[in-house]
């Protein structure tokens, strides 16, 4: 049997609901293809055009194919592979013979709409996706329903009302059900892409890029005062290799332990907790100086925080740092790697640093005169710096004398090796705002940045940021006090309207609540919500038996909602319990109707005995009669007779 | 051939045997003919059907909830089974799936869809159930068929919930036969169809009433005999093979030969009617099934005697008296029956004719 044309309709819709969120990232060939499709079954739902025959779907299925190759190179693969079930789902609505091949497209949109959570589990992609599901379920019913007699109103109240009586028991298998730290195989190589953030090399512009994005990178909760704006520098990595045009990284031997417990506790410690936004990458961001951390992190000896794996969903650690102490390690080898610069390249540069140093007393008062010579000197702070040439260095500092963070910290670094002094790049966020609705600081892309770090023989590795010097706004103000071009900041934080930052400050603590307990939930806040409750070191063999048990339970109270639906009283039931009610004060007077007896017939027993009652009696024998065998009671009836039988008295 | 067309040109209302309903008009359209190919009895086919494993011995004490019963049956608990569909298993894997992904890709809000699913599955679980149960059934009634023909049987579903319940299909012996919703508050009837191949009492057996509303992915039944029976007429013989010396009482003139009929018209098609006689030109023009009628100055009286007939055996007999029976009556002449130990007198009309078709199709049972 073939599916009615005009049933397609709605399952094109389904597909497209199912779809929309990932319009944006889809490959133009894909979209191409995607629009054909739609057009045509368009036409065949519109009678214009037939069912393609047998050799064409396997043409466009070809078609498909070659879109595919030609977006992706593969078949295979994350985002191939969801755009292979989008093209077949549009492929099957062009031989739809039966129920099942409905519930095969169906199924698949269910499947697909859980694969937007690649991308992104904000509570609006939640949102969207709960109401998918609910029209995808209604898609279900059209197909069950064989007489065609549901409208969509009907069809859509009843898949609704069912997608929330599913409710109850999502929540007790979500907090219940055993979580495995994943993953269970290796992920695909596309499973960590799409996404935004600091990179693990530094090129000119490329934290230029992240300035205009208004995206959170991380949510911060301090325990007591959040440090002052200055402190706020959140390292992420340590860059030590320079090719005279990348920064990249040169991470010490992972044998080599970092020195964490030599440092002073003492020293105002802070403690925070991080919620980080999934960014793709192994590592963290912490506050310079890391003291200590939960969790088997694995710190390198430039203190920056590897994970083991790609953080590809929200993910939250908890830290505390000294502001005061300072990493003392530097070995041989590390000086050495922290002086390399390449041969034969930007000599002006070299020269200038020779000369300083020369006229400095020490490293310290070295630095000092470089972070004065960039303020003193023409620089300026921009978001659209020139192109460099191949003499980079001596291009920025000599020539075009304008860029952004990255030429900043680059060119400090690149003079304090080219004169000895051991120097290496960060890269990380600066700054952060805090929300005033809720208790925790918002660190955003825009807020990406770079600096460096210089070994001073007495004082260890020592912060300096030649872009405090060039714009020391930047620092104290946060990115948008730094006077750049405003028209390359994001909009919704350029803003000053006071609603919209309240609103702002609102969804962002909506957002962050919703990843601290729903997108976050782990195995660990998984034990800490059950100690919180008094149980302590539940494995997970109890929690699945829990599981087992509440579920159970949830399930036979979810069936007493379902079958009390449509079970309430009928106006006919009502009618015969208050009539009854009725009977039983009379019989209580000493009056009894016979099983026999009609009402009217009843009526006129009651008159003989009880004359004063025969206004009363007359009433409520009058709406018995129509609620119950009457064709239009309505609501009137219903009150008048409850209302006189409850007053009615018999003596 | 003689047995195919659809009972929806028989009849327009069935008389249930209660006296204090009213005739329940059908919509006939939804019944189905033999052999003809509607949509979805072949979907039906396409998903999955469990074994009826209540024929077992050993599920004896399942077979005690089927009946058969008298009088009002209510579906409760025990008497509506479930089980997934394929569809519903192939549910079931994506559930797993989704599952294996939300662990390994460490995603939340997978975890939140895959248990939102689940926990569908669990409402949906109960709402095909309750699709089913509790509805109330009572026999709804049938018609007198002649042999070789299909009985239709009529069920009333009652539904006392104000919900309406959709989607229930009623199939007897494997298969479905009509689809019903029965509104909130309210009374529909389903019909099945019964091969009556001998005359005499056909009891309905069990039949069984389905339902996949409102997802398709369960399925919900039952198997009820509610000992509907109905009346069985012989199978009537073809009009060639009536013997001349068929006894006619009261005619002046004798009963002319077969060769001689000549043409009387066009009457409404009789259950019995010979196919030859469909005057086919008109059916394609009128849409309505047509005899035409032959004539030859037949008496205004006829006997049908048992004894009188020179036919082998006693089915074919009772086979040509049923015969006769219908084109005395088609005629509007007055005939009365003989059968050993029964006589009826002339008489005519649509009582008599029903008192005179019982008898044949009673004879020699009791």
């Amino acid at each position: 049997m073939a599916i009615a044309d005009h049933k397609l309709t709605p399952v094109l819709i389904g597909i497209h609901l199912v779809a929309l969120p990932m319009y944006s990232r889809l490959p133009p060939y894909i979209l191409l293809t995607m629009a054909v499709l739609t057009l045509w079954s368009l036409l065949i739902i519109a009678g214009r055009a037939r069912q393609p025959k047998a050799w064409l779907r396997i043409v466009l299925a070809g078609v498909v194919i070659v879109a595919l190759l030609a977006s992706y190179g593969t078949v295979f693969g994350q985002e191939p592979g969801i755009a292979m079930l989008l093209m077949l789902s549009f492929l099957k609505l062009f031989e739809m013979k039966a129920r099942r091949d409905v519930l095969l497209i169906i199924f698949v949109g269910y499947f697909l709409v859980a694969t937007h959570f690649f991308h992104s589990q904000s509570p609006w992609i939640a949102a969207y996706v709960f109401v998918v599901v609910i029209y995808l379920t209604s898609l279900l019913i059209v197909f069950s329903d064989r007489l065609g007699s549901t409208d969509f109103k009907t069809r859509m109240t009843m898949s609704a009302r069912m997608v929330l009586q599913a409710i109850p028991l999502m929540l007790v298998l979500f907090v219940l059900f055993p979580r495995i730290q994943g993953p269970l195989w290796s992920l695909p190589d596309d499973a960590k892409s799409a996404t935004t953030g600091v990179g693990d090399e530094m090129s000119p512009g490329s934290i230029n890029d992240l300035i205009s994005s208004s995206a959170v990178a991380f949510r911060v909760q301090f325990k007591g005062e959040p440090p002052a704006p200055k402190d706020l520098y959140w390292r992420g990595l340590v860059l030590s290799h320079y090719d005279g045009k990348t920064w990249r990284r040169d991470d010490a031997p992972e044998d080599l332990q970092p020195e964490l417990s030599a440092v002073s506790a003492a020293a105002q410690p802070v403690e925070y907790a991080v919620m980080l936004e999934p960014h793709g990458r192994k590592w963290l961001y912490s506050l310079e100086s890391l003291v200590s951390l939960e969790g088997g992190y694995s710190v390198t000896r430039e203190l920056q925080v590897l994970t083991k794996k790609e953080i590809i969903s929200v993910f939250s650690y908890a830290m505390t740092s000294s502001l005061r102490s300072r990493n003392r390690s530097l070995s041989a080898q590390e000086r050495e790697k922290n002086l390399l610069l390449p041969q034969d390249f930007n000599e002006k540069s070299v020269t200038l640093a020779r000369r300083l140093r020369m006229a400095a007393g020490d490293d310290a008062e070295y630095a000092d005169s470089i972070l004065n010579y960039f303020n003193t000197e023409t620089f300026s702070y921009t978001l659209s710096p020139p192109l460099l040439g191949d003499n980079a260095m001596d291009d920025f500092i000599f020539n075009t004398r304008a860029g952004f963070c990255e030429h900043y910290s680059s060119a400090f670094v690149y003079l304090m090796r080219a004169a000895g002094v051991p120097a290496r790049v960060v890269v990380g966020y600066q700054g952060g705002t805090l929300n005033p609705l809720d208790d925790y600081m918002i660190v955003r892309q825009s807020d990406a940045h770079a600096w460096a770090e210089i070994w001073l023989a007495d004082k260890g590795w020592m912060r300096a940021d030649p872009t405090s010097a060039v714009s020391p706004d930047r620092i104290d103000f946060g990115i948008l006090g730094a006077g750049l071009e405003a028209g390359r900041m994001p909009f919704m934080l350029a803003s000053n309207n006071k609603w919209l930052l309240q609103l702002r400050y609102t969804a962002d603590s909506l957002n962050h609540n919703w990843n601290k307990w729903v997108v976050g939930f782990n195995e660990k806040k998984q034990q800490a919500l059950f100690e919180s409750l008094g149980i302590e070191d539940i494995n997970k063999s109890t929690l699945f038996s829990w599981m087992v048990v509440a579920m159970t339970l949830m399930g036979g109270v979810v069936a007493w909602w379902v079958f009390r639906q449509g079970e309430r009283k009928s106006k006919r039931d009502v009618a015969s319990y208050y009539y009854s009610l009725f009977c039983r004060k009379l019989e209580r007077a000493g009056l009894m109707k016979q099983p026999s007896e009609s009402p009217d017939e009843f009526l006129v027993r009651i008159v003989q005995h009880f004359p004063h009652l025969k206004d009363k009696a007359s009433l409520i024998t009058r709406q018995y009669q129509q609620m119950r065998y009457g064709g239009e009671a309505d609501d009137g009836h219903k009150k008048r007779l409850v209302l006189a039988v409850k007053q009615f008295r018999a003596r | 051939m003689g047995n195919s067309y659809s009972i929806a040109h028989k009849s327009g209302e069935i008389w249930t045997g209660q006296a204090n309903l009213q005739p329940i008009t059908f919509k006939s359209d939804r019944l189905l003919a033999n052999g003809t190919s509607v949509s979805f009895i072949s979907s039906a086919r396409a998903f999955f059907q469990w074994p009826d494993f209540t024929r077992k011995p050993v599920f004896k004490f399942i077979a005690k909830r089927i009946g058969p019963f008298n009088g009002t049956v209510t579906l409760d608990r025990r008497r509506v089974y479930i089980l997934p569909t394929r569809a519903g298993l192939v549910f079931l894997l994506l559930l797993l799936l989704l599952l294996v992904g939300s662990v390994n890709y460490n995603k939340s809000l997978g975890f939140v869809l895959t248990f939102i699913l689940l926990g569908l599955g669990n409402v949906i679980l109960f709402a095909t159930w309750k699709n089913l149960a509790g509805s109330r059934l009572r026999a709804g009634g049938s018609l007198p068929v002649f042999a070789g023909e299909k009985a239709g049987f009529a069920v009333q579903l009652e539904n006392q919930s104000v919900q309406t319940r959709y989607s229930i299909a009623v199939s007897h012996q494997g298969r479905e036969y009509e689809v019903v919703d029965v509104p909130g508050e309210a009374v529909a009837l389903a019909h099945f169809q019964v091969d009556a191949a001998r005359r005499g009492i056909l009891q309905a057996g069990r039949f069984r009433l389905s339902t996949e509303f409102p997802t398709g992915l369960f399925v919900a039944w039952t198997w009820i005999d509610l000992s509907m029976q109905t009346l069985v007429y012989p199978r009537p013989a073809l009009s060639a093979e009536i013997p001349i010396s068929t006894s006619v009482e009261a005619g002046d003139q004798p009963m002319q030969s077969a060769g001689m009929e000549e043409y009387a018209g066009l009457r409404k098609y009789q259950p019995g009617d010979s196919w030859r006689r469909v005057a086919w030109k008109v059916v394609a023009r009128t849409d309505e099934l047509v005899t035409r009628q032959y004539h030859g100055g037949q008496p205004q009286l006829q006997w049908i005697d048992w004894q009188s007939l020179s036919v082998s055996g006693s089915e074919a007999r009772l086979s040509v008296m049923t015969r006769l029976v219908i084109d005395a009556e088609a005629a509007g002449r007055n005939y009365g029956l003989r059968l050993p130990g029964v006589e009826i007198e002339p008489a005519h009309g649509r009582s008599h004719y029903g008192h005179c078709l019982k008898a044949l199709a009673l004879y020699g049972d009791s």
